[in-house]
């Protein structure tokens, strides 16, 4: 569902997914964006692979409404930040829905019917080349369904009279199968010798099978016969090879498919040394790893011992001695470049950094203006640029004053704009460094507030 | 700006290596795509907020095969920028 993370969660996923601390996790995004930001000012687009483009779009001028007082008014044309999600990501998104598809509406209904009955055309003609082929099988099919029949309705007679009846009646049941089998296996015969060209299905082996493991643990007389059967069918499919090597090749991957199972059954003494011999292996096995238990776990010592060892471990791992607190050194920097903005910066600070003065910082928003709407905050992550100083702070020179004047009636009209009441202040501030701006501003300032800043010494 | 170029700031700004950036780069983008997948909102201050939100399913006539189809519903990824970043871009040309 729609559920909001807030931005203090999402810092504590970050750190958990990229393993820095609390602090850096947050400078890392906050720079990221405000590199994002800084992309989106100089090229108007920003591509971050695997997750989006950031783009400016232009907005032509419209008239709108506004909603509150329900008055008409004109949009200004301004331009605004669009975003596109890659494909990556829209996929991602969209693993719920990915399994719809779009459904044709009128059109399409009648190409679809089209394609059924080309479809089932090319099966009716599939079928048909088929069924020549069929036609030679069809009778040993026969043969096994009727085969099939009787043995399964016999053999839920079985189950039932198993439950009721004694032993006599099941010997008499087995006999009357294995009448039949045999029924069965000389009739195929004769087919085999009858058409040579043609192969057994599957279904007919599968049979005897379910037959031959009735009768494995009576007799060992009928296994013969099995392997005489298969003798026979080798001599003639070594016939056909000779003959015919392009169809052999079917037959004896079929063959070779059916007889896998027969194999064990044909036999059962190799079947039982095996099983020995499994045995034994494992019995051996047991004791390798009892031995290996017993060397590494140590059931024989005495309680001292492992009291003993034990504080020896925890003396090893000694806690490092925590590292000592950098001192932050205050070093003043040269002017003159960009700055990122870190956590808890402001302008004020700023200028205190690079000037030497912290009642200088008008000079820096002077040129940060567009980026700044308000200079009481500034955002993480964003750059401004410093410009530097002519002279020093002590001694300013003349372009200096005239710049730091009109840094201070930018600062006036930032917060004239968010209605500030010591806006007229800065004003004042601004006649006192060059006065000739001052006056140049008679215009553009509010009366007021000129007046106020002329009375003021 | 590409992605190279994001990299190679970020780690001039955090005094990292280019390897690195691009890693934690890599691991935020895998974080916010997880979160947007589980249709999880959320915003970055000064910046904007990401979200999802579902679009109806509607018709659409393709010129090309001359044809209507019923596009199924999807969900699609919105971000609406922060009011200083509005500001911020108001006046900036477009390119």
């Amino acid at each position: 569902m729609m559920e909001r993370i807030p931005f203090k969660k999402m810092l504590d996923l970050v750190e958990k997914e990229t393993g820095l601390d609390n602090k850096e996790s947050d400078r890392l995004v906050r720079h990221w964006f405000g590199i994002i930001n800084e992309g989106l000012e100089k090229d108007g687009r920003v591509r971050i692979s695997k997750f989006g483009t950031f783009k400016l779009q232009s907005v032509a001028e419209r008239n709108g409404i506004n909603p509150i007082t329900r008055e008409a008014m004109l949009i200004p044309a301004h331009t605004k930040v669009g975003f596109k999600s890659a494909k990556y990501l829209r996929e991602t998104v969209n693993k719920k829905y990915n399994l719809l598809e779009a459904k044709p509406i009128k059109m399409e209904e009648k190409k679809t019917n089209k394609k059924e009955t080309i479809n089932t055309n090319g099966q009716n003609e599939d079928i048909n080349n088929e069924s020549t082929k069929k036609n030679s099988e069809n009778e040993i099919d026969e043969l096994v369904s009727q085969i099939t029949e009787t043995t399964s309705t016999e053999n839920m007679e079985l189950k039932n009279e198993n439950k009721s009846k004694p032993d006599t009646e099941k010997t008499k049941i087995e006999q009357l199968k294995r009448k039949q089998s045999e029924e069965v296996r000389a009739k195929i015969e004769e087919k085999f010798s009858q058409k040579e060209n043609d192969f057994t299905p599957n279904g007919v082996m599968s049979v005897k099978e379910e037959d031959t493991k009735s009768e494995e643990k009576d007799e060992k007389e009928i296994i013969d016969q099995d392997s005489e059967v298969e003798e026979k069918k080798t001599v003639e499919k070594t016939e056909l090879q000779k003959t015919e090597p392009e169809k052999v090749e079917v037959i004896i991957e079929k063959e070779t498919k059916v007889e896998e199972p027969k194999q064990p059954i044909s036999e059962p003494e190799k079947k039982e040394k095996k099983s020995k011999t499994g045995l034994w292996i494992s019995i051996a096995a047991i004791f390798i790893l009892l031995i290996i238990i017993l060397l590494f776990w140590k059931p024989w010592r005495t309680v001292e011992e492992v009291v003993a060892e034990k504080p020896m471990v925890q003396e090893e791992v000694k806690p490092e001695p925590p590292p000592k607190p950098k001192v932050p050194k205050i070093v003043y920097k040269t002017a003159g470049g960009e700055h990122a903005v870190n956590r808890g910066d402001k302008l004020w600070d700023l200028s205190d950094e690079f000037y030497r003065d912290a009642y200088l910082w008008p000079n820096i928003y002077r040129v940060n203006d567009k980026n700044i709407p308000n200079p009481d905050i500034l955002v993480i992550g964003n750059v401004v640029t410093i410009p530097p100083l002519e002279g020093t702070y002590q001694n300013l020179t003349a372009n200096d004053s005239v710049n730091i004047s009109v840094g201070f009636y930018k600062a006036y009209k930032a917060y004239q704009k968010n209605g500030n009441q010591w806006a007229k202040y800065y004003l004042w501030v601004c006649k006192k460094y060059d006065r000739k701006t001052f006056n140049g501003y008679e215009k553009n300032v509010e009366q007021e507030d000129f007046l106020f800043a002329l009375s003021m010494k | 700006m590409e992605h190279s170029e994001i990299v190679q700031k970020l780690a001039e700004r955090l005094q990292i290596t280019p390897k690195e950036s691009t890693r934690l780069i890599r691991a935020l983008v895998k974080l916010f795509v997880e979160k947007l997948g589980k249709n999880n909102k959320f915003s970055i201050p000064g910046f904007g907020t990401f979200g999802t939100k579902i679009r109806k399913e509607r018709k659409a006539y393709n010129p090309s095969t001359k044809t209507i189809q019923l596009l199924p519903k999807k969900n699609i990824v919105y971000f609406r920028p922060a009011s200083h970043l509005k500001e911020q871009m108001k006046n900036v040309e477009s390119k």
